[in-house]
């Protein structure tokens, strides 16, 4: 019982903390204040994996996101001089306005119908999800095929990456 | 145990802060930001019913949209230094060739 009701706090503490982060995140006007919420709200979102029993995936999550992904904006938003995005006042416009009314709209639905149904399906065989042998073991025998387009995926965006942030055109001209 | 659906509604609160982000901002790296946040929703779902049907599918759909969100920033970020050099800015506005 003790343990229910810790994870029911922990669990109202860090989505609480996930939705308000991401809000601080679309409504700040600083892009480096947006960008270290955001860091916020994924590091709550790893505290909910954990919760779920899935441990390797919070580290990933923390790993990659909060960190690579992260830094990666961050790097960008120090190269690129945002003064004058930062004075934009937001602009409202009827489509803005039926955007988010729609989206709004949406969101009760979803909350509707995957608030109020349970999940059916066959349970699985596994009784923990988390840990890296499960995933390891399954990544390198059912998943395979994905891992190895997954690399191939990384390399091309590796490579459009150099070329595109590139001074001058492979052909030496002025891009 | 927490209902499953605790979860589910949770991602989707972050799913439509994430889309009202990137309808309303004009600055392309919140917009960007935005998107990743739907992403994480998204896993949030996904790893929220894998824990609850005990299969791991779920984590392993995780795992490769982890993976394609990486691809993405290193590519978007770049292409944004690219509209940054060209135009000098990166309003969102300003880049409407495509808009009829």
């Amino acid at each position: 019982m003790a343990v229910l009701i810790a994870k029911w706090v922990i669990f109202v503490i860090t989505s609480l903390l996930a939705i308000v982060s991401s809000l601080l995140m679309i409504t700040r006007r600083n892009t480096i204040h947006s960008a270290l919420f955001m860091i916020l709200a994924f590091v709550a979102s790893a505290i909910l994996y954990l919760l779920l029993g899935c441990q390797f995936m919070a580290m990933i999550q923390i790993i990659v996101y909060a960190g690579a992904v992260m830094m990666l904006i961050l790097f960008v938003i120090m190269m690129i001089d945002l003064s004058k995005e930062e004075k934009l006042k937001m602009k409202v416009t009827r489509t803005k306005i039926a955007g988010v009314i729609v989206s709004v709209l949406f969101m009760l639905a979803l909350i509707l119908v995957m608030g109020l149904n349970s999940v059916k399906g066959k349970l699985g065989a596994l009784s923990s999800i988390g840990d890296a042998k499960t995933i390891g073991t399954l990544l390198f025998t059912k998943y395979l095929l994905p891992f190895e387009v997954a690399s191939i995926l990384l390399l091309a965006a590796m490579v459009g990456a150099v070329m595109l942030s590139k001074k001058k055109a492979f052909g030496g001209e002025d891009q | 145990m927490i209902p499953v659906q605790a979860y589910f509604v949770v991602s989707a609160i972050l799913f439509i802060i994430g889309v009202i982000g990137a309808i309303t901002r004009r600055n392309a790296i919140v917009v960007f930001m935005s998107i990743e946040m739907m992403l994480n929703a998204v896993n949030l779902t996904l790893i929220a019913t894998s824990s609850y049907l005990h299969s791991i599918d779920g984590v392993m759909f995780v795992f490769f949209v982890m993976t394609v969100a990486a691809a993405e920033a290193a590519v978007g970020l770049a292409i944004f230094l690219m509209m940054y050099r060209k135009k000098d800015t990166i309003k969102l506005d300003e880049f409407n060739l495509l808009k009829g």
